[in-house]
C-alpha cells in the first residue's frame, strides 16, 4: 500500500473537475434529490448547530460541562432526562450536546493542519520530480508505514494525553494522505498542454503551482477531507477512549463511552448513546463524502 | 523473471530504510519523554546514587547518537529492553502474547476478506438490486462504526440479551484444569483441533466469535466497497463481453475471469484494512479481556512503561511493513502487466 | 434461392436509460444466405454493433430487444432458453470484436483462454484441445504457436491478437461468423491481412459471415451483399455491385458520393448535410427526410417499408414505391 506507485501518480489519471459555480449548484441539486445525501447534510448541519449553540440548548448545561449530581446517578432515560444520567448523575443528553463542540473541533483542526502541511508538499513533489519527489515520497512512506492510529497513540503516549496533543498527533499521521493525493493530481496535470504553455511564456513554477495546479486539487481534497472528518472523529474518539485524548470531566464522546464501560451491561445508556453519536456523525460524513465523490470526481482517486 | 527479482530487492531495500526511519522515531519519542527512565526503573524510593548507577547502566549518560546506535544494535539482535512494569525482556513479553493476538487478527481478517470479497462481487454483479443496496449500506455502516462501540454493542446484545457468546477472555478458566490445552503453536483453535480436544475447541471458538466479528467490521466494509467498485469497472470491460460471447458460464465469468482482474486494488485495500485491524485489536482486546499484545500495550500505556511501548510499536511497525511488502509482491505476481519499477 | 442462414425480422431494440427510452433499432429486417460474405454498413451510432450483439443475445443493459425475431436456420434465437443460447455462443455463432487488444482477458494466457473456449464446445481432453488450439493458430497464419499459447495479450500486437480472436471464433466450426468492425482499430496494412484471412476462411469453409463496418471501401472489396443501415433501420439491401452501381436510396447515394476519388479533381468534399437524428425511434416520418434532397410530403407523413428494386435488391424509400415509380 504505502510504497507502490501503481495506484497513484501514473499519468493515466484524468484531471479532476474544477469547482465552478455551476458545479456547486449541480452538487446541491444532486444532494437535495438523494435522500441519503440529504440526511447526511441535515445531520452535519445539526452537529454544527449544536457545536455552536450547545450550551444554550442543552437542558442541563452545567452537568454537560462536568457538574455532578450523584444522588441522581444511573437514572434510565425518562422525561426529565431523555437519555438518562451517568454514573455521576450527569444528564447524558446534555453531555452529548456539549460534546459536539469537542467532536467537531478535532477534525477541523486536524484536516486543516494535514492539508496545509500535506498539499504543498504533494504539489512540490509532483511538480519538480527528481530528488525533491524522492525525498518527499520516502518521507510519506515512512509515516504511512505506520498504522495512523498507532502512530498517534505512540506520540500521545510520549508527550502526554490531552485533546491538543491528540489533535497534533493525529494530524502528524494524517498529512501524508494529502501529499499523495495532491502529488497524483499534480503529476497528471504536469504533462498537460496548458502547463507547458504557461512554462513556455515564462510563468514561474511557483505561479504555475499556485494558479494552475492547486485550484485543480480542490475537488479531490474536498472529497477526501469530508470523509476524513468522519475518520478523525473516529480516531479522536478512539484516543479519548484509551485515555489518551481529552481528559475528564470534559464531555468527549469517546471518553464517555470508556467511562461508562463498567456499567455497560445494566446501565447501557451511559456508553451506548455517546457511541451512537460518534457512529451517526461518522456515517453522515462518510455518506456526504461518497455523494461528493460521485458528483465531483467520478473517476475516483482511490 | 529478472525484473521481478530486481523489484523484490528494491522493495526490500526500501522497507529496510523505512524501518530504520521508524526506529529513529520510536527512539526519539522514547527520549523525548519528560520523566527520567532511570528513575522509573529503580522506583520512587531509590536514592540518588542508585538512580545514577541505573542511568549509567542504561547508557543514558552517553550522547544521543551513541544511545541510538546501541538501541539499534540491540534491536537487531532481538533485544528491545526490559519492561519497567514486569522487569522481564520486552521481547519475551511480546512473543508470549503474540499468538493470542495473531489468532484474533487472523480470525477477524479471514472473516473480513471472505465476506468482504463475496459481498463485493455479488453486489457488483447484481448492481441496482435490493441486495446491492443492502450491501452498500452494510459496508458504509461497517466503516463508520467505532470498534469499541461495536464491541460493547455486541456484548449487550449477544451476551446480556441473548446469552449466545461469552465476552471475556479466550477460554473458560475452568477448562484450564478439566481440558487443558497443549501448547503447540499458541493458537488455541489449531492446538485444540490437532489434539482432538473438542470441548476446548468449541469453547475457544465460541470465545473468539464476538471479538473477531468486531474486528472484522471495518475491514469488511472497506474490502466490500473496494471489491464492488473494481468489479463494476471490470465487468464493463470488453474481455468480459468476449467471454460471455463464447458461452462461458456466468459464475465463471464473474467469479474467476472478472475477479482475478479485480484482485489488484482489493489487495491494496487489504493492506490498508490490516492497519485498521491492527489498531482495532487494541480496543477489542481491551473490551473482551483478550490476553494479547493489545492488552499488554494498553497496560504499558497506563503504567508509562516506555521500553514496552516502544518495543511493541517497533514490532508492530515491522510486522506491518512486512505484510505490505508481501501484499505488493502478491499484486505484482497476480497481474502480469504490473510494471515492476 | 436457398433458405437464409440468418434472418432478422422487424427487430426493435431499446435502451431504457435514466434519461428515458432510447430506441436504437427501429425495425431492422434482413437475411443473410449460407456461405455469403454479408456487409452491414452505416455511420457510427446507427446501431450496427447492437444488431450484431442482438444475434448472440448480448445486448448490454439497459438495452433490451422489444420486438422482432432473429432466426438462425429457422430457430428464433430470442426465444431460446439460456442453456441453449450459451451453447450457440461461440459454438454455432461466433463473434469477433472491434478492439482486439481489449477483447482478451489480460491476466490469463492466450492458451488458457483459447483452450477453455475449445473445451467448452467440444468434448476434448486438455491435450487434444491444446493441439487443436495450435492448429487453429497456424491456420490464421501465426508463427511459433506453442510459445504463443504461453504469452499474455499485452505481449502481442493488434494484428496478431485479432488473428487469435479469429482462431477462437473458428474453433467450433461455426455456421455464422459476425465480425464487428474487426479492422477499424488496426493499421491499413494489417487490415488488408485480416480481411484476406477472413475471405480465405469463408471461401475454404463456407462460413456465412456478417461483416459490420462503416468503411464503404471494405464493403466494395469484400462483400457479396450489403445492407445499409440508417438511424436504426435498413435503408437499402442488395448485392454489392448493384448497390454501388445503382444506389437506390438517397442516403446510399450520398454515402457513395461522399467518398473522395483519387482519379477525380475534387473541389469540395460532398458531405451529406445535417446529422443523424438523436432519438429516431419516436419519429413517425422517414428518418432520412430532413437530409434528403428528394423528400416530399409523403416522406414526412409515414415511414417507408422496403420496396423491391432489382434482383434481391430492396430499398426503404417512397421514391421506389410502385405508385411513385416514374418520379
Amino acid at each position: 500500500m504505502q510504497i507502490s506507485d501503481t495506484a497513484v501518480g501514473k499519468d493515466r489519471t484524468p484531471a479532476p473537475q474544477r469547482l465552478s459555480h455551476r458545479r456547486l449548484r449541480y452538487t446541491l441539486h444532486v444532494i437535495l434529490r438523494d435522500p441519503l445525501a440529504l440526511f447526511s447534510v441535515l445531520i452535519i448541519a445539526l452537529l454544527v448547530f449544536l457545536a455552536l449553540f450547545g450550551p444554550w440548548i442543552a437542558p442541563y448545561p452545567e452537568q454537560g460541562k462536568g457538574r455532578t449530581d450523584v444522588p441522581n446517578r444511573f437514572l434510565p432515560p425518562s422525561r426529565e432526562h431523555w437519555l438518562g444520567t451517568d454514573q455521576l448523575g450527569r444528564d447524558v443528553l446534555s453531555r452529548i450536546i456539549i460534546g459536539c463542540r469537542i467532536a467537531l473541533q478535532a477534525p477541523t483542526v486536524v484536516v486543516i493542519l494535514a492539508v496545509v502541511i500535506g498539499a504543498p508538499l504533494g504539489a512540490l513533489a509532483g511538480y519538480f520530480g527528481g530528488w525533491v519527489d524522492n525525498l518527499i515520497m520516502r518521507l510519506t512512506d515512512l509515516f504511512l508505514a505506520f498504522p495512523s492510529l498507532l502512530l498517534a497513540v505512540t506520540i500521545v503516549a510520549a508527550v502526554g494525553p490531552s485533546l491538543t496533543n491528540a489533535m497534533i498527533a493525529i494530524a502528524i499521521s494524517w498529512w501524508p494522505w494529502y501529499t499523495r493525493l495532491v502529488r497524483g493530481v499534480t503529476l497528471s496535470l504536469r504533462e498537460r498542454y496548458f502547463v507547458e504553455a504557461a512554462r513556455s511564456i515564462g510563468v514561474s513554477s511557483g505561479a504555475i503551482i499556485l494558479r494552475h495546479i492547486l485550484p485543480n486539487c480542490v475537488t479531490p481534497i474536498l472529497v477526501q477531507a469530508t470523509i476524513d472528518f468522519g475518520t478523525v472523529i473516529l480516531a479522536e474518539g478512539s484516543l479519548a477512549f484509551l485515555g489518551l485524548g481529552t481528559q475528564p470531566p470534559a464531555p468527549d464522546w469517546g471518553l464517555m463511552v470508556s467511562q461508562g464501560r463498567s456499567y455497560i451491561l445494566d446501565q447501557w445508556w451511559i456508553s451506548t448513546l455517546p457511541g451512537l453519536a460518534i457512529f451517526v456523525s461518522v456515517l453522515a460524513f462518510n455518506l456526504l463524502g461518497d455523494t461528493l465523490r460521485d458528483v465531483l470526481d467520478p473517476r475516483q482517486y482511490r | 523473471m529478472l525484473a521481478k527479482i530486481d523489484y523484490i530487492l528494491k522493495r526490500l531495500a526500501m522497507s529496510a530504510l523505512v524501518l530504520l526511519g521508524l526506529s529513529m522515531i520510536t527512539f526519539t519519542l522514547a527520549r523525548v519523554v519528560p520523566s527520567d527512565p532511570a528513575a522509573l526503573y529503580v522506583g520512587p524510593h531509590a536514592r540518588r546514587e542508585q538512580v545514577e548507577a541505573m542511568r549509567v547502566k542504561l547508557g543514558l549518560d552517553r550522547p544521543l547518537h551513541v544511545q541510538y546506535f546501541y538501541y539499534l544494535r540491540d534491536a537487531l539482535h532481538g533485544d528491545l529492553g526490559i519492561s519497567i512494569a514486569t522487569k522481564r525482556p520486552v521481547v519475551q513479553e511480546i512473543t508470549e502474547r503474540l499468538p493470542s493476538s495473531l489468532e484474533l487478527l487472523a480470525a477477524g481478517m479471514s472473516i473480513a476478506t471472505l465476506f468482504g470479497i463475496l459481498l463485493g462481487v455479488l453486489s457488483a454483479r447484481l448492481q441496482g438490486s435490493p441486495f446491492d443496496t443492502l450491501v452498500r449500506i452494510f459496508s458504509l455502516v461497517g466503516v463508520s462504526l467505532p470498534a469499541f462501540w461495536l464491541a460493547l454493542l455486541l456484548q449487550i446484545v449477544f451476551y446480556r440479551k441473548l446469552g449466545w457468546f461469552p465476552i471475556t477472555g479466550r477460554i473458560d478458566t475452568a477448562l484450564r484444569f478439566t481440558h487443558p490445552i497443549q501448547r503447540i503453536t499458541g493458537f488455541y483453535l489449531i492446538d485444540t483441533l490437532v489434539t482432538r480436544n473438542w470441548v476446548a475447541f468449541k469453547d475457544a471458538a465460541w470465545h473468539i466469535v464476538l471479538p473477531a466479528v468486531t474486528l472484522a467490521a471495518y475491514p469488511m466494509g472497506l474490502i466490500a466497497r473496494m471489491t464492488r467498485a473494481t468489479m463494476l469497472e471490470v465487468l464493463s470491460q470488453d474481455y468480459i463481453r468476449t467471454a460471455r460471447a463464447y458461452g462461458v458460464r456466468e459464475w465463471f465469468v464473474v467469479g474467476v475471469y472478472a475477479l482475478k482482474n479485480s484482485l489488484g486494488p482489493t489487495l491494496t485495500v487489504l493492506g490498508l484494512s490490516l492497519a485498521y485491524a491492527l489498531t482495532g485489536t487494541f480496543f477489542v482486546e481491551m473490551i473482551f479481556n483478550w490476553p494479547g499484545l493489545g492488552t499488554f500495550t494498553t497496560h504499558s500505556l497506563l503504567k508509562v512503561d516506555y521500553p514496552a511501548i516502544m518495543g511493541v510499536t517497533l514490532f508492530a511497525a515491522v510486522g506491518y511493513v512486512t505484510i505490505n511488502l508481501i501484499v505488493d509482491l502478491l499484486q505484482a505476481w497476480i497481474d502480469p502487466r504490473v510494471s515492476l519499477e | 434461392m436457398a433458405e437464409p442462414a440468418l434472418q432478422i425480422e422487424d427487430l426493435h431494440i431499446s435502451f431504457f436509460t435514466l434519461a428515458g427510452e432510447v430506441r436504437a433499432i427501429n425495425g431492422v429486417s434482413l437475411e443473410v444466405y449460407p456461405g455469403e460474405f454479408f456487409g452491414l454498413v452505416g455511420e457510427t451510432g446507427c446501431g450496427k454493433t447492437v444488431t450484431g450483439l442482438a444475434v448472440l443475445g448480448l445486448v448490454p443493459k439497459p438495452g433490451r430487444v422489444t420486438r422482432g425475431r432473429i432466426l438462425l436456420h429457422g430457430r428464433d434465437l430470442l426465444r431460446l432458453p439460456a442453456r441453449e443460447m450459451r451453447r450457440i455462443r461461440g459454438g454455432d455463432v461466433a463473434m469477433i470484436f472491434q478492439n482486439p487488444a481489449t477483447s482478451l482477458n489480460p491476466v490469463f494466457t492466450i492458451g488458457s483462454q483459447l483452450v477453455r473456449v475449445i473445451r467448452l464446445h467440444q468434448r476434448l481432453s486438455k491435450r487434444e484441445a491444446v493441439r487443436r488450439a495450435c492448429e487453429l493458430l497456424e491456420m490464421v497464419g501465426l508463427p511459433e504457436v506453442e510459445r504463443l499459447l504461453e504469452q499474455y495479450p499485452h505481449q502481442l500486437s493488434g494484428g496478431m491478437l485479432q488473428r487469435v480472436m479469429i482462431a477462437m471464433a473458428l474453433s467450433s466450426h461455426p455456421s455464422l461468423l459476425i465480425a464487428d468492425e474487426p479492422t477499424t482499430a488496426l493499421d491499413v496494412t494489417i487490415q488488408a491481412q485480416i480481411l484476406a484471412i477472413l475471405r480465405d476462411l469463408q471461401a475454404r469453409f463456407g462460413i456465412t459471415t456478417m461483416f459490420i463496418t462503416h468503411d464503404l471501401g471494405i464493403i466494395a472489396e469484400t462483400c457479396d451483399r450489403v445492407a445499409v443501415l440508417y438511424a436504426g433501420r435498413v435503408a437499402e439491401v442488395g448485392p454489392t455491385e448493384e448497390i454501388f452501381r445503382r444506389p437506390a436510396h438517397p442516403y446510399t447515394q450520398g454515402l457513395i458520393r461522399a467518398v473522395p476519388r483519387p482519379d477525380r479533381d475534387v473541389e469540395e468534399l460532398a458531405a451529406i448535410p445535417g446529422t443523424v437524428p438523436s432519438n429516431p425511434g419516436f419519429l413517425r416520418h422517414c428518418l432520412f427526410a430532413p437530409r434528403c434532397p428528394h423528400a416530399w410530403d409523403r416522406c414526412w407523413a409515414e415511414q417507408p417499408p422496403q420496396y423491391p428494386v432489382g434482383e434481391m435488391h430492396r430499398v426503404a424509400c417512397f421514391l421506389h414505391a410502385p405508385s411513385e415509380v416514374g418520379r
